[in-house]
């Protein structure tokens, strides 16, 4: 896989939510408008960035029998360290994303990337695979969010804001993104 | 053994770095962040009691209370109340003035769901202020609850949707002038 093939995979083909269907627990629990997609998608690509850049320089260091654990470790470290940091340097940014930045430590997807590929490609392809997947993870929020509130927002149906909204609105977007890729097959 | 060992090593080297680096982290950013908190409470105060011109804490039966004064008189008090909300606690400052009516809410932390609950911090495009604390202004007693609970008294809208978020907010803003009541009642003139 070429470098530009690695970043771009994670936009749709590879679509972490849409394919490949990782950290969907946050990921519905947040898109209750298309402004708080960002915010997550923004956050968690930092998160996974950071990440991957980490555990890829580390990857020969780490023994393959704890790799979990120091992954869990390095990563809940990572995700602490940024929040403190935002909470004192960016504090307006913090405060509005503030709800979101504990959230991406269970976000599966960072993990999932973490032992997919961070752990046995080179640190440049890992950066193009993070910030590939957060980009597609961004998008994903933003539609879902976005769905979610022109529907359920200001007096709409207020079920869109809710978990069984929020599961309707992503089978259906899954249901659509399989027809397509069935489809270029 | 010694490949356990190693491993183990390893971990503990893990650790061990990561501890350190937030334990730095933590260092040096705590005193900027309580200094935030400091003056975010500092403005907050004035927000919710805008009529004070300087503060003054007075501790009274285990709350404390900062007496907000305007060219010397006593103008009323500004205090932090907690509340139960839907995914954990509130933490809000009011401010009351010396006829015992609500002079300004302000939510200042809280968990609740983003999008629901959580509106209650929402501001409307266009506003300053969010829209569901600013009706708790001019307020007495009676009509701090919400219109669904009590359609004769009650003054409070709720947030479609958060009615759990909305009453546990109007619940915390009573009880804290039912406690400054109680407390100042006699004090209070006029």
């Amino acid at each position: 896989m070429t470098l530009w093939q690695d970043f771009t995979k994670g936009i749709i083909k590879e679509n972490p939510i849409f394919r490949v269907m990782l950290g969907l627990c946050p990921t519905l629990a947040v898109t209750t408008s298309a402004i708080n997609g960002v915010g997550m998608g923004l956050a968690t690509s930092f998160v996974l960035l950071g990440s991957n850049l980490l555990i890829s320089s580390l990857r020969k260091a780490i023994p393959f029998r704890i790799r979990i654990p120091s992954y869990i470790i390095i990563i809940a470290t990572f995700v602490t360290i940024t929040d403190l940091m935002m909470h004192a340097y960016l504090p307006q940014l913090h405060k509005a994303l503030g709800l979101f930045i504990p959230l991406i430590v269970v976000n599966c997807i960072i993990l999932g990337r973490a032992e997919a590929f961070a752990s046995r490609h080179p640190v440049v392809n890992s950066t193009m695979d993070a910030l590939g997947m957060g980009v597609g993870f961004t998008l994903a929020l933003v539609i879902l969010g976005s769905i979610r509130q022109l529907i359920g927002s200001g007096g709409g149906m207020i079920i869109m804001l809710l978990p069984p909204g929020a599961l309707l609105t992503i089978g259906l977007l899954l249901a659509l993104a399989n027809s397509i890729a069935r489809r270029k097959r | 053994m010694n490949k356990l060992f190693r491993i183990g090593l390893i971990l503990m080297t893990i650790c061990l770095v990561a501890a350190l680096g937030l334990a730095v982290v933590n260092k040096v950013t705590s005193p900027i962040i309580r200094a935030q908190e400091e003056a975010a409470r500092e403005a907050a105060l004035s927000e919710v009691l805008p009529q004070a011109e300087e503060f003054r804490p007075l501790q009274k039966d285990d709350h404390l209370f900062h007496m907000g004064y305007a060219e010397g008189k006593l103008v009323g008090s500004a205090f932090e109340v907690s509340t139960s909300g839907y995914g954990g606690r509130i933490e809000i400052i009011m401010g009351v003035d010396r006829t015992g009516r609500v002079t300004g809410v302000k939510v200042l932390s809280h968990t609740e769901t983003p999008g629901l609950g959580a509106r209650i911090t929402e501001v409307k495009p266009g506003d300053e202020r969010p829209w569901f604390t600013q009706q708790f202004r001019d307020k007495v007693l009676d009509e701090l609850v919400l219109r669904k609970d009590d359609k004769k008294l009650g003054r409070i809208d709720a947030i479609t949707g958060a009615t759990t978020s909305s009453r546990a907010v109007t619940k915390g803003v009573r009880e804290g002038l039912e406690l400054y009541l109680k407390i100042f009642g006699e004090e209070m003139g006029e």
